[in-house]
């Protein structure tokens, strides 16, 4: 489940070969876009945070020197690609929610984060698997070091694809004069993972190289997926946070504190 | 400990490879016994590492740069005492359960506990229950069995591992410990488990109580 994640950054740029002009896409039908090439920026801090290292405490400088060994060289272990499909939400009964294609999502969560909302985009991104190959090899010869902070480059570097695809959904959604919620991922804010088979309907996970196991594992594992809500500017800026609701006081992906 | 096994034991907590090697190399050369190099100065050093790791005085990248540093040592040492020697507290199989595929943890927790001074076996990831049970049998000397979940969803093959522990007659031969993200040591009670462990050197303390080998 460590691939999949809520994170609700926005910052990083894509430069991912889209084949369709944003534009263009209006239809809310799920057909499947794809995006190649999107750009990703792992940074030391990016790292440091994903370790649990905050500025007060600052790692050992043989910590840093390994960390930044790793970062001259992850971009040779990376290919981000990306797809995501547009649906119209067909209901939102403020538990469940139904987009087209009579995919239902059993998902409070999403309800509340979408209320207002007319379309949601599914969407995967994945980096493919050669980092996790590496972090797994330099693991098993012994490298712990090496490994474990490869394989946090990797899921730092699988964030910031997912937030250049979400980048791209904000100028579809732009185009269509929407905006879009955070985005949210089976596992995470009360979300069934085994909800992440009917994510995976809503969209053609094959043309991005992503599958998913039975146990609801994606392949490549650096991979995440994830809905986020379209809707008026207005009823997107307004809508709440799940976060507000949720009483896992420890899950690190909260966005704001628990609402009394 | 003497003031070369301090030096040693200093180089491992710093991680620095190379001054470990070259100490050991030292301690070798004025006729020390490697048994008590490895004991007195490198598995000493790291268990205080761990010790200050659950303190958070020191963080896990810490902790991997000074089991690095530990293993130039033991490197070192290894074909003089040979591999016996180095297993002094027993053989412990791991393996993440089937349909899941993370490892990292897992070998997280393989290399603390080979750093502790155990035997490991480990049976990498998407392991059945058919599969540690030929493992067992292949070794029994085995002492300790651990298994590994990332999901929810995989959770459940703990139970269905030791529920054919017991079908095979094994489960009283073994300490079983669980460990992963969504694991609980309500969980483990729940299924009948030995032994819960919230991450790598909590997993080798607790082994090592598993098989009376406190420290």
């Amino acid at each position: 489940m460590a691939s999949n994640t809520a994170s609700d950054k926005l910052s990083a740029p894509c430069s991912g070969n889209c084949p369709v002009d944003p534009a263009e896409v209006t239809s809310d039908n799920g057909m499947t876009i794809l995006l190649d090439n999107i750009s990703v920026t792992v940074t030391r801090d990016d790292i440091l945070e994903r370790i649990e290292h905050s500025p007060e405490r600052r790692p050992s400088e043989r910590v840093l020197s390994h960390i930044d060994s790793c970062l001259s060289r992850y971009q040779g272990l990376i290919s981000a690609r990306g797809a995501y499909a547009v649906r119209t939400i067909e209901g939102n009964d403020g538990r469940s929610l139904t987009l087209s294609g009579g995919i239902h999502f059993d998902a409070w969560n999403l309800a509340l984060a979408f209320r207002g909302c007319t379309n949601a985009a599914v969407f995967i991104v994945t980096i493919g698997d050669a980092i996790e190959q590496e972090a797994s090899r330099l693991m098993n010869q012994g490298h712990g070091i090496q490994g474990y902070i490869l394989d946090a480059i990797g899921s730092c570097a699988a964030e910031s694809a997912a937030d250049g695809l979400q980048a791209e959904l904000e100028k579809v959604a732009g185009n269509r004069n929407q905006a879009i919620t955070l985005r949210y991922s089976p596992g995470y804010c009360g979300w069934d993972i085994v909800e992440q088979k009917l994510l995976f309907q809503a969209i053609d996970a094959s043309r991005v190289g992503v599958s998913l196991t039975d146990s609801c594992l994606m392949l490549p594992r650096k991979s995440i997926s994830a809905i986020v809500g379209m809707g008026e500017p207005g009823v997107v800026a307004e809508a709440p946070c799940p976060c507000e609701q949720c009483d896992n006081d420890s899950c690190p992906a909260r966005r704001m504190p628990r609402r009394e | 400990m003497t003031t070369n096994y301090e030096n040693i034991a200093e180089a491992v907590r710093t991680g620095e490879e190379d001054v470990v090697q070259k100490l050991v190399h030292q301690a070798l050369d004025r006729g020390d016994s490697p048994q008590a190099i490895l004991d007195e100065a490198l598995i000493s050093a790291m268990d205080e590492v761990g010790q200050l790791f659950e303190q958070e005085e020191i963080f896990l990248p810490e902790l991997l740069v000074a089991a690095n540093a530990m293993k130039a040592g033991v490197e070192i040492l290894k074909p003089l005492l040979g591999e016996d020697a180095i297993k002094s507290y027993g053989t412990v199989i791991i393996g993440t359960v089937q349909g899941d595929l993370h490892d990292i943890g897992k070998s997280l927790v393989s290399m603390m506990l080979e750093r502790g001074g155990f035997k490991i076996i480990d049976l990498g990831t998407d392991v059945s229950p058919e599969n540690f049970i030929q493992s067992l049998k292949d070794n029994p000397e085995t002492k300790v069995l651990g298994m590994s979940a990332l999901l929810t969803t995989t959770m459940p093959e703990m139970k269905t591992t030791i529920e054919a522990l017991e079908k095979a007659g094994l489960r009283d031969k073994v300490k079983v410990i669980i460990g992963g993200a969504p694991v609980t040591n309500a969980f483990a009670q729940e299924i009948a488990a030995d032994a819960y462990a919230p991450d790598a050197v909590a997993a080798k303390n607790i082994v090592r109580q598993l098989v009376g080998e406190e420290d």
